[in-house]
């Protein structure tokens, strides 16, 4: 445990003192926002929630985002050589794995946040919008965490596995960019049920955590994605030491 | 009887390692005491790296034991992380972080805690002559100074072992000879193993030699004992004043003188030869020189040093071979040739 915190103290320092950090905060926030406002302006008039429309302006983003914080965080170390000097430190793997990925985690919420504030700027400016349901953000923001959870530990994998920062963006960007196509073509191939369909569903998802239901089923299938990944990861480390 | 005091620091048995269809380590073994520095030689891809890389704990072997401190390097491999220093080669830092906040987290992560951390991170610091450098950013550092900082970071949780790849690899001689110091100053508390190329260095901190070739060991003495290896022959140069074609003859015939290579250099002769030390070779080359009248304003032989014998085991080349006409410049024209008696 006081190795995990050392290690994800050094991370969170790592990142919050680059000013990529802060770059890629300002441009997915602008990103984001740009997004959000350009959906509500063309569904004017239209019944559709404007918590409905933030929350999939975000996740739009999502893979980018997660892809430019994971894409560094094990191939630079492997690049740099400083992974040697880390795994030959009495620290176990599942340390620094889970410190790796909670500060990528940390990074990733901390960039998010800032959007959220888009939402209410444009309540506050649109006399058409009522105001903000709070639960309705509630909702958005657990999903919106359980998804980044979910591709954050996609992505420590994949970083995982090569030592070349573009090939790890490349393969990080479509591992998470594939659960959003996973609707479109679940719908496009006739052998799945709707039931199947929606049960995979991201958009589904969205929409149910916005409306207020805290479904118990994609929480328990993000979360299973997130500890198999990790798990692997954890394994891929120690590999280094059977190999 | 405390056994843990007693067996050697490294103990290696048939290690071997493979990559592939090649085998990067191929049966070695080999032990190293409490307290010894042992330089490990070898050429590029002889083994060395790997073997360091095994004993800290980042790869495993294909066959073969490895202990460090009595624990087994792939059953207890916590146990050795924690006995040893290692620095890698190139010395991998975070670049992005000061020195003093580097030592700290490491010590930190090595589990060295509170005001332990604070004092060893202080000593280490004068230890290493860092002092100066301690709040500058790691990235800005010159190559000298990562070292010191990569050997610094090895030193604080005080192990007893330390494995040192190469560390004073692109330094310069003033650097070098800080670090060689340093060193040198650690050995009486730590068991050092030291992999480098600069062989000069070896002779003067190391007390023993393990020269690895195509991942097995060709020689494990002492330097002073391998350079004794090659002291059956001498390279000696002679420098005679006299007819070329009759010191060649005069000098083949002396017995014990094998191989002499004339070059004539206007009225004097520069011959190069091997001869035999226990035959008193270059006492006779002196009284023949006496007895046919000739000057004499050379007569040395060339002290062999571990490059020899490192090249000798691991090229099978012998350095105090004569160099042949052909082998370097030619000498002037108007010099003449070389005359040789085989």
């Amino acid at each position: 445990m006081r190795s995990f915190l050392i290690l994800l103290r050094r991370e969170l320092s790592a990142v919050f003192l680059s000013p990529v950090a802060y770059v890629t905060m300002a441009l997915f926030t602008s990103a984001a926002s740009w997004t959000f406002l350009a959906t509500v302006k063309a569904q004017t008039g239209s019944t559709v929630y404007p918590e409905q429309l933030f929350f999939v302006s975000v996740l739009i983003w999502m893979p980018f985002l997660i892809t430019v914080i994971c894409m560094r965080l094990f191939a630079e170390e492997k690049r740099s050589g400083t992974i040697e000097t880390l795994m030959t430190t009495a620290v176990g793997e599942t340390a620094v794995v889970l410190a790796k990925y909670a500060g990528a985690l940390v990074f990733g919420w901390v960039t998010i946040a800032p959007s959220i504030g888009a939402l209410y700027i444009l309540a506050a400016m649109s006399p058409g919008i009522d105001g903000v349901d709070g639960y309705a953000v509630a909702g958005g923001c657990a999903i919106l965490a359980l998804v980044s959870i979910c591709c954050t530990a996609v992505g420590v994998l994949v970083s995982l596995l090569t030592r070349n920062q573009i090939v790890a963006a490349i393969c990080c960007f479509w591992a998470i960019f594939a659960p959003f196509m996973v609707q479109p073509f679940m719908r496009a191939v006739p052998l799945f049920r709707q039931a199947t369909i929606e049960r995979f569903s991201l958009e589904r998802h969205v929409t149910l955590f916005v409306s207020g239901t805290l479904s118990l089923q994609p929480a328990v299938l993000y979360l299973s994605i997130t500890v198999l990944m990790l798990f692997s990861a954890v394994r891929v480390l120690e590999s280094r030491r059977w190999l | 009887m405390d056994t843990a005091t007693e067996s050697p620091m490294i103990a290696v048995k048939n290690l071997t390692r493979r990559y592939g269809r090649v085998s990067a380590l191929d049966g070695v073994t080999f032990e190293v005491g409490r307290g010894e520095i042992v330089g490990l030689l070898g050429p590029n891809g002889a083994g060395k790296t790997t073997t360091l890389r095994i004993l800290s704990c980042y790869l495993p072997a294909s066959g073969g034991e490895a202990r460090i401190g009595g624990a087994d390097v792939f059953e207890e491999s916590m146990a050795v992380r924690r006995k040893v220093g290692y620095l890698p080669e190139n010395v991998p830092l975070y670049t992005e972080m000061r020195v003093r906040e580097y030592l700290k987290f490491r010590g930190a992560l090595k589990g060295v805690r509170g005001r332990r951390l604070r004092s060893r991170v202080d000593t280490v610091i004068q230890q290493c002559d860092l002092a100066g450098e301690a709040r500058t950013i790691i990235g800005r550092l010159s190559k000298g100074f990562r070292q010191r900082v990569g050997l610094a970071d090895c030193l604080l949780h005080e192990p007893e072992c330390l494995i040192l790849d190469e560390p004073t690899i692109g330094l310069d001689p003033n650097q070098i000879r800080h670090i060689r110091e340093l060193i040198r100053s650690l050995a009486p508390e730590h068991t050092i193993l030291i992999s480098t190329h600069i062989l000069s260095e070896v002779e003067v901190i190391c007390g023993r030699v393990l020269i690895l070739d195509h991942g097995r060991i060709a020689a494990s003495d002492t330097p002073e004992a391998l350079v004794g290896l090659m002291q059956g022959d001498e390279h000696i140069t002679a420098e005679l004043q006299g007819p070329a074609d009759e010191i060649a003859a005069a000098l083949g015939a002396l017995e014990g003188v094998r191989k002499p290579v004339c070059t004539p250099d206007g009225d004097w002769c520069r011959v190069v030869f091997r001869g035999n030390r226990q035959q008193q070779v270059r006492e006779r080359v002196f009284d023949l020189a006496c007895t046919r009248g000739w000057r004499l304003r050379e007569l040395t032989a060339q002290r062999r040093n571990l490059e020899d014998v490192f090249a000798a085991l691991t090229e099978g080349i012998d350095t105090a071979e004569p160099v042949q006409p052909g082998d370097c410049a030619r000498p002037d024209a108007s010099a003449g040739g070389e005359v040789s008696h085989a």
